[in-house]
C-alpha cells in the first residue's frame, strides 16, 4: 500500500469506516511510515481542535427559558383565564392581547408558567433577593430578545438622560466583551426597575436598580454570603443557579445578578459597587 | 452532560393538566431532550452566525419536537432526531431569505491524487478556526459539524439531512479538505508555516 493509495483512507478509519481487511492494510503501511503517520496523528488533532472551537459551555437562561416555553406549550390552558384573573389585578406585566381568546389565553399561559418558575427557583432566599431576581428572571431571562447587540459605547447617545450615568458608571467597570442586551425601565411586581442587561458568552448579567421601601434592608442573616467594597456591605445568594448580589444606598435597591459562577457574580458586583452605589448616592432622591 | 433529569435549570412543575402524548409525558420529553439543548444550540451557532437567531430557532425545535413527540418512538436516538429537526428548520428558514449555494454533486474530484498537505499549527485560535470553517460551503460545514463534532455516523447524517450516505461522504471529503486548504493559507500569511 502506497501512500498516495493511504492518504484519502486516513479519514475514512478515524470515522471507523474502514473493514477490517482494509484497516489492518492501512495499520501495517502507517507502521513503516512517519509521515502517513503523522499525518494521522495531525487530522486527529485537527478533530479534537475543531470540537473545542466548536464547543462552548451551555447558555443556563437558555434551558430556563426553553423548559418554560415547552411546557405553558404543554398545558392545557382553559382554566388559565380564570385563574389569572387576581394575578392580573396586581401584576404589571405587560400582555399582549391578540385578536380571539385562544391567543390571549396562550400569552397568559406563558406568563404563569414563568412566574411559577420564578417562585419556585425563589423559595429559599428572602423577598428582598427576590425582588431583584425576580426582574431578571421576568425581563432578562423570558423577555423579548432583541434582535441586536450592541457595545455599550455605542448606545450613550440614544438613551434618555436619566440611564446615562448609570450607564456609564457600568461601562467604566464592565470587563471586556460585554454586549448591551437591554437598557429599560421595567415594572414587574408593583415595583419600577432601572435594567442594564448584558451579554456574554452566552451569559446574561442584570445590573437592576429600584428605589428602596420603607423598612427595606437586606438582613445579613437571611443572604449566604457578604461581602464588602470599601466598607459598603454586599449581600449574596443563589436561586436555582442563579446568582444574586445586592446593595442598598438611602433610597435604592442594586442588584446584580445572572447566570454566571458565584466567584464571577461577585467578582463582577464588587468591580460595580462603588461606580454604582456613588450614581444612586448623587442622584437627588 | 449526564443528568436523568433536567434539575440543575429546572423547577418543580406545578400541577398543570398536560397532553400525554405516545411518545409519553412532558416529564419523559423533558428527561430525553433536554440533555442535547447544549450541542443543539452550538450546532445551530455555527450554522446561523446569529446568536440571537440560533436561540431562538433552538426554541423552535423544542417546541416541533414536543408536538411530534407522538412520533417519537422512546429508547430510539433522540439525538439524532433533535438534529434532523434542527436541519429541517435550518433549511426552512434559508429557503425563505437566501438562494441555496448550487454545487455540482457530479464534480469528479481527485483530492487521493493531490500532494501532500501540510499540518496545521497549534497557534491557530479558536477565532481561526471558526472564520475557517464559515467560510466553506454551509452544505459541506453541516455535515463536518455532524461527523467530527457531533460524531454521528454516516447512515444518522444522511437521515438527518435527508440525503444518500455517498452525498454524506462526498461532502464530508471535500468540506475536510476545503478546511485544512484555509487554515494552511491562514497559517501561511501569519508566517507561522514556510
Amino acid at each position: 500500500m502506497t501512500c498516495q493509495n493511504t492518504l484519502p483512507q486516513l479519514d475514512l478509519y478515524l470515522d471507523n469506516q474502514l473493514d477490517a481487511d482494509d484497516a489492518t492494510l492501512l495499520r501495517h503501511h502507517l507502521e513503516g511510515c512517519p509521515s502517513c503517520r503523522q499525518e494521522l496523528q495531525f487530522r486527529r488533532q485537527f478533530r479534537n481542535r475543531l470540537k473545542d472551537a466548536v464547543s462552548s459551555p451551555p447558555a443556563p437562561y437558555l434551558e430556563t427559558r426553553v423548559l418554560a416555553r415547552v411546557r405553558s406549550e404543554a398545558a392545557v390552558g382553559k382554566s388559565v383565564w380564570f385563574g389569572l384573573r387576581r394575578q392580573i389585578a396586581g401584576a404589571a406585566a405587560v400582555i399582549v392581547i391578540s385578536v380571539g381568546a385562544g391567543g390571549v389565553a396562550y400569552h397568559l399561559d406563558q406568563l404563569r408558567i414563568q412566574d411559577h418558575a420564578i417562585q419556585a427557583a425563589s423559595q429559599q432566599i428572602s423577598s428582598l433577593m427576590r425582588v431583584g431576581f425576580g426582574d431578571h428572571m421576568h425581563c432578562a431571562v423570558f423577555g423579548k430578545v432583541p434582535r441586536k447587540l450592541v457595545k455599550l459605547e455605542a448606545v450613550d447617545n440614544e438613551l434618555p438622560t436619566a440611564y446615562k450615568p448609570l450607564l456609564k458608571a457600568v461601562g467604566e467597570k464592565l470587563p471586556a466583551g460585554y454586549l448591551l442586551y437591554t437598557a429599560h425601565t421595567c415594572r414587574y411586581a408593583g415595583r419600577t426597575f432601572q435594567h442594564l442587561a448584558m451579554k456574554k458568552d452566552d451569559r446574561i448579567v442584570s445590573v437592576i436598580v429600584t428605589r428602596r421601601q420603607d423598612g427595606e434592608r437586606f438582613d445579613a442573616k437571611e443572604v449566604r454570603g457578604l461581602l464588602a467594597q470599601g466598607g459598603l456591605p454586599i449581600y449574596t445568594n443563589t436561586a436555582a443557579q442563579y446568582q444574586i448580589a445586592g446593595l442598598e444606598t438611602a433610597d435604592h435597591l442594586a442588584y446584580v445578578v445572572s447566570d454566571l459562577t458565584q466567584g464571577e457574580n461577585s467578582a463582577l458586583m464588587l468591580a460595580l459597587a462603588p461606580a454604582v452605589s456613588g450614581y444612586l448616592t448623587s442622584r437627588p432622591s | 452532560m449526564n443528568r436523568t433529569d433536567t434539575a440543575q435549570w429546572s423547577f418543580p412543575m406545578e400541577k398543570v393538566e398536560t397532553g400525554v402524548r405516545r411518545g409519553g409525558t412532558l416529564a419523559d420529553f423533558e428527561a430525553e431532550a433536554m440533555p442535547h439543548l447544549n450541542d443543539l444550540h452550538r450546532t445551530a451557532q455555527r450554522i446561523l452566525r446569529d446568536p440571537t437567531r440560533a436561540e431562538d430557532v433552538v426554541q423552535e425545535v423544542y417546541l416541533q419536537a414536543w408536538k411530534s413527540f407522538h412520533r417519537f418512538e422512546p429508547g430510539t436516538n433522540c439525538k439524532a432526531w433533535l438534529f434532523k429537526i434542527l436541519f429541517h428548520s435550518v433549511n426552512h428558514y434559508r429557503r425563505k431569505w437566501f438562494r441555496l449555494r448550487f454545487l455540482s454533486e457530479n464534480e469528479q474530484h481527485l483530492e487521493e491524487n493531490l500532494p501532500w498537505q501540510p499540518s496545521v499549527p497549534e497557534q491557530l485560535t479558536d477565532r481561526i478556526i471558526l472564520d475557517a470553517l464559515d467560510s466553506i460551503p454551509s452544505e459541506f460545514k453541516g455535515v463536518v459539524l455532524l461527523v467530527d463534532v457531533e460524531e454521528f455516523s454516516y447512515k444518522e447524517v444522511a437521515t438527518i439531512l435527508s440525503i444518500p450516505i455517498g452525498t454524506v461522504m462526498s461532502r464530508l471529503s471535500r468540506g475536510r479538505k476545503l478546511l485544512r486548504d484555509r487554515l494552511s493559507g491562514v497559517a501561511q500569511s501569519y508566517g507561522i508555516r514556510k
